[in-house]
């Protein structure tokens, strides 16, 4: 202790590298590439027919401020070990992912005139929703709805899977966030959605 | 009473003396009723042209809230005629304007007797293209009656002005109706209607197209309590119908589709208002060749109808044409939402207040199969019964084969008995599976006819082709057969797991399944989950089935964590090596060191290029190799690793020659390393 004590800078630092915790922050970035690539797959035709760029994903990472505190920051960058700076890959590649992709796919191809006409919408929680069913023939209705209903199950697996395949179940709900986001903004023009506040828009 | 004829009688109050009166006028500021309110009313009496009085009221602004909008209405007799007994109008126009260019204008006569105060009202009017008339009559003793006959009324314009549903609107069709009603004072006693509707079109949750409709009632009051019987027949049109119902979160509706035949409807019982009560004593419901349905159900009527005391016989004659109908909607949610079926289900219900007492259940000749064929169900047939009484009751169950992806099971059944919610298996006949069977040893179904239900199942599995298995799976084919031991096998809520052990005897040793766990076993999507151990395999024998190449000595090993989704492996943790003490010889042929060379293209040899390679077989130490697979590729490791490389044969044995193989590369894709192996069993990889 006597030690320690004539030394405060050495002990502060020492103190302040045992309290270090790394975190894994959520990659938001490479889960926006990721959810692009997938959406661009299941929606086929019209998402290479959309020319919205819309990309409004705020960085986790980067959305933190550093406040500039030179050497000393340097100094904790450098023995946070690397895992903190890097931005990690998403995994999209398991067997699992490719047959929820393959299963919406197939979803799709069915609900893309229901998406055309305004029957069925984007819901801002990644999911989607009969909008407007009058516009349904009576005897398409329970087809869509379970179209809908499988399109749903298998997005929210597809959410689960992404954040179990890259060893992050807690990502679940990040994951979801931004396919919400992402189906939106790679959807073509006239398909409806629901804005943050809940209000129907046509995009 | 209604109130025109309330306010007739008024009239009544004048009457003595009237001819001695040029003029009355009566103004009333305001007069509220239950049908409706209104704030200014004018009632002249004075002579017409013909010198006969005349009669007349204004109402202006007039609020119903069985009307859309407020209204004004004017009435006038021109045709009046007053007695001492009797005041009568022989003719006379009720106009009521709704709207600023819109009126109906109903031609009307009345006659009233003042000294017993008995009258009668006639009405008649044309609504658009329809014809109303209507009779209302009231004797000495206050007791009235009113019959209603109306032909091609547009019910389109009709919902324009009456408010008849909030939540939906009429846009199309016409109905032609007799009704009458009778009472005493402001009571109503009986009501009767006989009415057709053609080519209703109505829009709201549930949506009616070209609907034509039959439909009687009738009601009669007796000891304060409604006693009614309905009948409804749709004769053509479809229709889209949400009752209400929430099952597993959604509301599933039903489109029907008129068939040639009618479909009826029929409700007879008693509504007891006292107690806000409906006791239906005779529900009937019958979709030709689709589905009857007939049985009783007591509903209190509180803010959210709740039922008890229901009993319900249900024939459906074939599942094929009712399941789309009635089944489909219901299932929305499940994996059972997209099946092909046919068959016949006979099926009683019996409620003993709000608790199940009762259910019989006959089914004839099941074939069900998943449209995406995952699964499949093949002659079932069936007569389930539960008793809530202490008494057995026995069921049987028999299927003539079922299907899970490709692996075909063979016929069963099942004796089974029933005593309050106990159910116990008696007997079973043993599963075929494929080439081989399932003798089971423990059968347990718990929780039947809830969504609860558990079957736990245990036994033997007699030799199964590994060829067969591996085929029906879609996995690459491995020979050999498979037998063991299942116990605490348990299936509920479309996910299976395992509390005990599968162990199985594969190629001389011992292969153990624990932690199983599948995960929505019947969906498109299901995750499996499970811890595999090996003891004490026999390679020869596992490498004289393959075209490996031969391998002598044992091999144990674990596989940990094992995932597969969509029944591909997507992780594991895998260790497969030689035991420390093993008795057998250690050898390995010429043919299965190459392919071990070869084996995924990241692995390099020692084996040298001379006259070794002319050897047939050679000693080695200890086998092993690792991999941990993520993210599709597979993390390798040896029976040794120096840091630098790993060895997957190190040397060793009885007698010379001696080889080793290491590993050069520490990672290969799974998919490359499954290609690779499934080239050496075709035999695509040439060993010279």
């Amino acid at each position: 202790m006597q030690a320690l004590k004539k030394y405060p800078v050495i002990t502060s630092l020492l103190l302040l590298t045992a309290c270090v915790t790394i975190n894994v922050y959520f990659p938001a970035a490479a889960a926006e590439s990721a959810a692009d690539k997938i959406i661009e797959e299941v929606y086929g035709e019209d998402a290479s027919l959309n020319e919205n760029t819309d990309s409004s994903t705020i960085d986790d990472q980067s959305a933190i401020s550093q406040p500039d505190a030179g050497i000393f920051v340097s100094f904790l960058q450098s023995i946070i070990p690397a895992a903190h700076a890097q931005q990690p890959d998403i995994n999209i590649s398991s067997p699992g992912i490719s047959k929820l992709k393959s299963l919406m796919k197939q979803h799709h191809q069915k609900l893309d005139p229901y998406y055309d006409n305004g029957a069925i919408g984007m819901e801002s929680n990644g999911l989607i929703t009969v909008r407007d069913s009058k516009v349904i023939p009576l005897k398409e209705r329970n087809i869509v709805k379970k179209l809908v209903a499988d399109e749903n199950r298998d997005r929210s697996q597809l959410y689960k899977e992404i954040a179990t395949a890259n060893g992050h179940p807690e990502w679940e709900k990040d994951i979801r966030k931004t396919f919400a986001r992402r189906w939106i903004a790679n959807a073509p023009g006239g398909w409806w959605f629901k804005d943050a506040s809940g209000k129907w828009q046509i995009k | 009473m209604t109130a025109i004829a309330r306010l007739l009688l008024l009239l009544v109050i004048f009457q003595s003396s009237a001819f001695a009166f040029e003029e009355i006028h009566l103004q009333l500021d305001s007069l509220e009723t239950t049908f409706f309110n209104t704030k200014n009313i004018v009632l002249s009496l004075e002579p017409q042209q013909s010198s006969q009085p005349g009669l007349s009221l204004q109402i202006s602004n007039i609020h119903s809230p069985y009307i859309k909008q407020n209204f004004d209405a004017s009435f006038d007799c021109v045709d009046l005629i007053y007695t001492v007994e009797r005041i009568n109008c022989g003719q006379g126009v009720l106009k009521i304007v709704y709207a600023e260019q819109e009126q109906i204008e109903i031609d009307f006569t009345f006659w009233i007797n003042i000294l017993d105060k008995s009258g009668q009202l006639t009405l008649a009017t044309t609504l658009k293209n329809g014809n109303v008339i209507a009779d209302f009559q009231l004797d000495a003793d206050s007791n009235w009656q009113a019959d209603i006959d109306a032909s091609g009324l547009e019910l389109a314009f009709i919902s324009t002005v009456l408010e008849l549903f909030k939540e939906y609107s009429i846009i199309d069709g016409k109905a032609s109706l007799k009704a009458h009603m009778g009472g005493s004072e402001d009571k109503f006693e009986n009501i009767s209607l006989d009415a057709n509707f053609t080519q209703l079109g109505i829009e709201g949750e549930s949506v009616l197209d070209s609907v034509d409709i039959h439909t009687q009632m009738d009601m009669k009051m007796v000891d304060d309590n409604w006693s009614f019987i309905t009948t409804l027949s749709l004769l053509a049109g479809e229709m889209y119908i949400q009752p209400g119902l929430n099952i597993m979160g959604e509301e599933p509706g039903f489109y029907i589709e008129v068939p040639a035949e009618s479909i009826d409807f029929r409700l007879a019982g008693n509504w007891r208002p006292d107690m806000n009560m409906i006791e239906l004593q005779d529900l009937y419901y019958s979709h030709p060749a689709v589905m009857q349905l007939q049985g009783s159900v007591r509903l209190a009527l509180a803010e959210e109808i709740s039922y008890s005391d229901l009993t319900l016989h249900a024939v459906i004659e074939d599942l094929g044409s009712s399941y789309p109908t009635y089944v489909q909607p219901i299932l929305m949610q499940t994996n059972f939402s997209d099946l092909e079926l046919s068959g016949a289900i006979d099926l009683s219900l019996d409620y003993e207040g709000t608790e199940l007492n009762q259910i019989e259940l006959f089914v004839d000749d099941l074939f069900l199969e998943d449209v995406e064929s995952r699964f499949g169900l093949y002659g079932l047939n069936s007569h389930l019964a539960l008793h809530s009484e202490s008494e057995a009751v026995q069921s049987t169950l028999r299927w003539d084969g079922m299907s899970f992806y490709r692996l075909d099971f063979g016929p069963g059944n099942i004796l089974f008995e029933s005593m309050g919610k106990d159910v116990s298996v008696l007997e079973w006949r043993d599963v075929s599976i494929l080439d081989g069977g399932l003798i089971i040893e423990e059968f347990a179904l718990r929780n039947l006819a809830s969504s609860d239900f558990e079957l736990e199942l245990g036994g033997t599995l007699t030799p199964i082709s590994m060829e067969a298995l591996t085929q029906a799976l879609g996995w690459t084919i491995f020979p050999g057969k498979l037998s063991g031991e299942i116990s605490g096998l348990k299936y509920t809520k479309n996910n299976l797991s395992l509390e005990g052990d599968i162990a199985f005897k594969l190629f001389g040793g011992q292969l153990n399944i624990q932690e199983l766990q599948v995960d929505n076993l019947f969906s498109a999507y299901s995750v499996l989950t499970t811890d595999i151990k090996i003891d004490e395999l026999d390679l020869e024998q596992l490498t004289d089935v393959f075209t490996f190449g031969k391998i002598e000595g044992s091999l144990n090993g674990r596989m940990d964590k094992l995932r597969l989704e969509n029944w591909q492996p997507s992780y594991f943790e895998m260790e497969f090596s030689t035991p420390e003490k093993d008795d057998k010889p250690h050898r390995i042929s010429q043919k299965a060191l190459e392919n071990l060379n070869e084996l995924g293209g990241g692995l390099s040899g020692t084996l040298s290029q001379g006259f070794l390679r002319f050897l047939p077989a050679y000693s080695y130490g200890r086998l092993g190799l690792g991999c941990r697979l993520s993210r599709g590729v597979c993390e390798l490791s040896g029976v040794e690793d120096d840091g630098d490389s790993f060895s997957i044969l190190t040397k060793g044995g009885m007698f010379p020659p001696w080889v080793e193989v290491k590993g050069a590369g520490r990672s290969i894709k799974w998919n490359d390393l499954i290609d690779g192996l499934n080239q050496i069993i075709e035999g695509e990889v040439a060993i010279e």
